[in-house]
């Protein structure tokens, strides 16, 4: 495969996955799009090209202002890729859940890595990197992307994502399932499928997150959920929410690794059961497309490992009659409960 | 547009090819980055050209290897067995796509190493026509006294024992590779007049995490 652009070239374009294996008796095939084949290994690459791009082509930033974003996940290890390929400088605001892989990533693309030490007072580490990257904006005139609110974020997943799926299929899912943080992804692309027709988008969240109801409460699981609504995520997009255990998820991202040899992160797991109970309602006629965000290397000391998983009182693996039996008692979210007030 | 593919099996090999950034002043040379493989390694072409023996696959060894058998295991279904000395990224990713330790290993899977280059040469041949000369890192399995492979010259860059500049020059343009790769950049500028590729055999995201590669 040629690139002649460079590593900017071989973001998007992912592949998309038929997985028989994983088709429940009587139900709907399930094609999972593979987003860690993008450069940095996740799905924020997309987003990262966007912002950065798009600020540069409406001389929303001058040449030699450095870049800064609170994110110690997938988005800064994208913003650093990203920056680095432009000679840009690059400033991210991490907080003490990041391994110390993802910091040395960060380090070699060449980003500053500063780490706050206190979370918020709701208990969430976003508040603290945020108010923190702020500071950094005020003193050194550095530019922010915000990405929970940033229309770009969810605009390269209407030009891109969405826009593969369409071609690489042939025609419209009847389902799209896609996990929910910041909103870019399930906006973006949920915004291009019922541009094109009619096309169910699912949303995947996880138990601790608040976006869909409830309190906020600390969990493990990376790249789901949020302590509030944010500006990306547009409910008119949105036909139906699952708020999953992360332990479920997890044990979900082993089987999918041992099954198909794909090795994913938590909230792959999180939307492929989704999937399944998806395809399980569909039928043999439908299609479902599922988002794989990430690679999953930068898990296998965390959720791979059995020691890690036993020393949170989960499994460390689930048969699949059993993650069966699971998927199909998944429920949506009662839609009063979440779907904002018009 | 990639087409929807049944297997992961059909993801091995195709990876980019892309110029050295402009930046380095070398429009002669070209990364063949490796790491965009499923397990994030060459060694994935291996599986592609692999004859098994029974009906589990046993493994020898550590590395980047046992991870490409992990992930055949995982693609026929069939189990995979390994005895690792150590705790390595590698080691971790075939434990995560479920092989199994155990001890007395007898290896039963058989590599042509030789189709599996000869598959890369003919991919970088259509990619970059111009080129005269290949650089692979010399690495466990690779037969190093080859020295031609369809019509191309091979030079094998040997391992070193200091971190090359190149490792962090390629690193900060948004080129993550392992430094052994990265070496080859400096070999590379120094052959005039000849279009050289470079193949990048490991994630650099991978080869962060051994000991010996270390980007901080």
């Amino acid at each position: 495969m040629f690139v002649a652009d460079g590593i900017i070239e071989c973001i998007g374009n992912t592949p998309l996955i038929r997985c028989p294996m994983l088709r429940p008796m009587g139900g709907a095939e399930i094609y999972l799009k593979l987003e860690g084949f993008n450069a940095s290994g996740s799905v924020k690459a997309r987003a990262a090209r966007q912002m950065i791009e798009a600020a540069i082509q409406r001389e929303e930033v001058t040449a030699d202002q450095a870049f800064v974003e609170p994110s110690s996940g997938n988005l800064g290890l994208a913003l650093a890729l990203v920056s680095g390929a432009k000679e840009r400088r690059c400033t991210l605001v991490v907080d003490p859940r990041m391994t110390r892989y993802s910091e040395a990533i960060m380090r070699a693309y060449g980003a500053e890595v500063i780490c706050v030490t206190q979370p918020d007072k709701g208990g969430s580490w976003q508040g603290s990197r945020l108010e923190q990257a702020q500071k950094i904006v005020a003193e050194q005139h550095a530019h922010m992307f915000l990405q929970y609110s940033n229309p770009d974020n969810q605009q390269a997943h209407y030009e891109t994502t969405g826009v593969e799926i369409i071609e690489q299929l042939g025609s419209l899912p009847e389902v799209c399932v896609v996990g929910v943080s910041t909103g870019g992804q399930i906006s973006g692309i949920g915004r291009r499928l019922k541009e094109n027709g009619s096309c169910r988008v699912v949303a995947v969240d996880v138990e601790g997150s608040s976006i869909f109801g409830g309190k906020y409460s600390p969990y493990y699981l990376r790249g789901l959920g949020l302590s509030w609504w944010p500006g990306n995520l547009k409910a008119d997009y949105i036909d139906a929410v699952y708020r999953l255990k992360e332990e479920f998820a997890f044990l979900s991202a082993i089987l999918l690794a041992r099954r198909t040899g794909i090795l994913s992160g938590g909230s792959a797991g999180a939307i492929l059961a989704a999937a399944m109970k998806e395809a399980m309602v569909l039928g043999p006629e439908g299609r479902v497309v599922a988002m794989v965000p990430e690679r999953g290397d930068r898990y296998l000391k965390q959720f791979y490992s059995p020691e890690w998983m036993a020393s949170k009182g989960y499994r460390s693996e689930l048969d699949v009659a059993t993650w069966l039996e699971w998927c199909a008692k998944l429920e949506v979210l009662p839609e009063q409960e979440w779907r904002p007030k018009q | 547009m990639r087409s929807v593919v049944d297997s992961l099996s059909a993801l091995i090999g195709d990876t980019p090819c892309i110029p050295l950034p402009p930046a380095l002043k070398a429009s002669h040379i070209y990364l063949k980055l490796e790491g965009f493989n499923p397990t994030g390694s060459i060694y994935d072409r291996f599986v592609l050209h692999s004859t098994l023996q029974g009906q589990h696959i046993a493994i020898a060894g550590n590395g980047a290897i046992c991870a490409s058998a992990a992930l055949v295991g995982s693609i026929l279904q069939v189990p995979v067995l390994f005895d690792p000395q150590d705790a390595s990224l590698s080691v971790n990713m075939a434990e995560g796509l479920g092989a199994a330790r155990a001890v007395d290993i007898v290896q039963n899977i058989q590599f042509d190493v030789a189709a599996a280059l000869s598959g890369l040469i003919d991919e970088i041949k259509s990619e970059v026509p111009d080129v005269s000369v290949v650089l692979i890192p010399e690495l466990p399995m690779l037969p190093i006294q080859t020295n031609e492979i369809k019509d191309i010259r091979i030079q094998w860059i040997p391992p070193m024992s200091s971190f090359p500049p190149e490792c962090s020059e390629l690193s900060q343009r948004g080129i993550l590779i392992d430094a052994q790769s990265a070496y080859g950049v400096q070999l590379a500028r120094a052959i005039q007049k000849e279009v050289v590729v470079i193949v990048c055999a490991i994630d650099g995201a991978i080869a962060l995490e051994m000991e010996e590669y270390q980007c901080l």
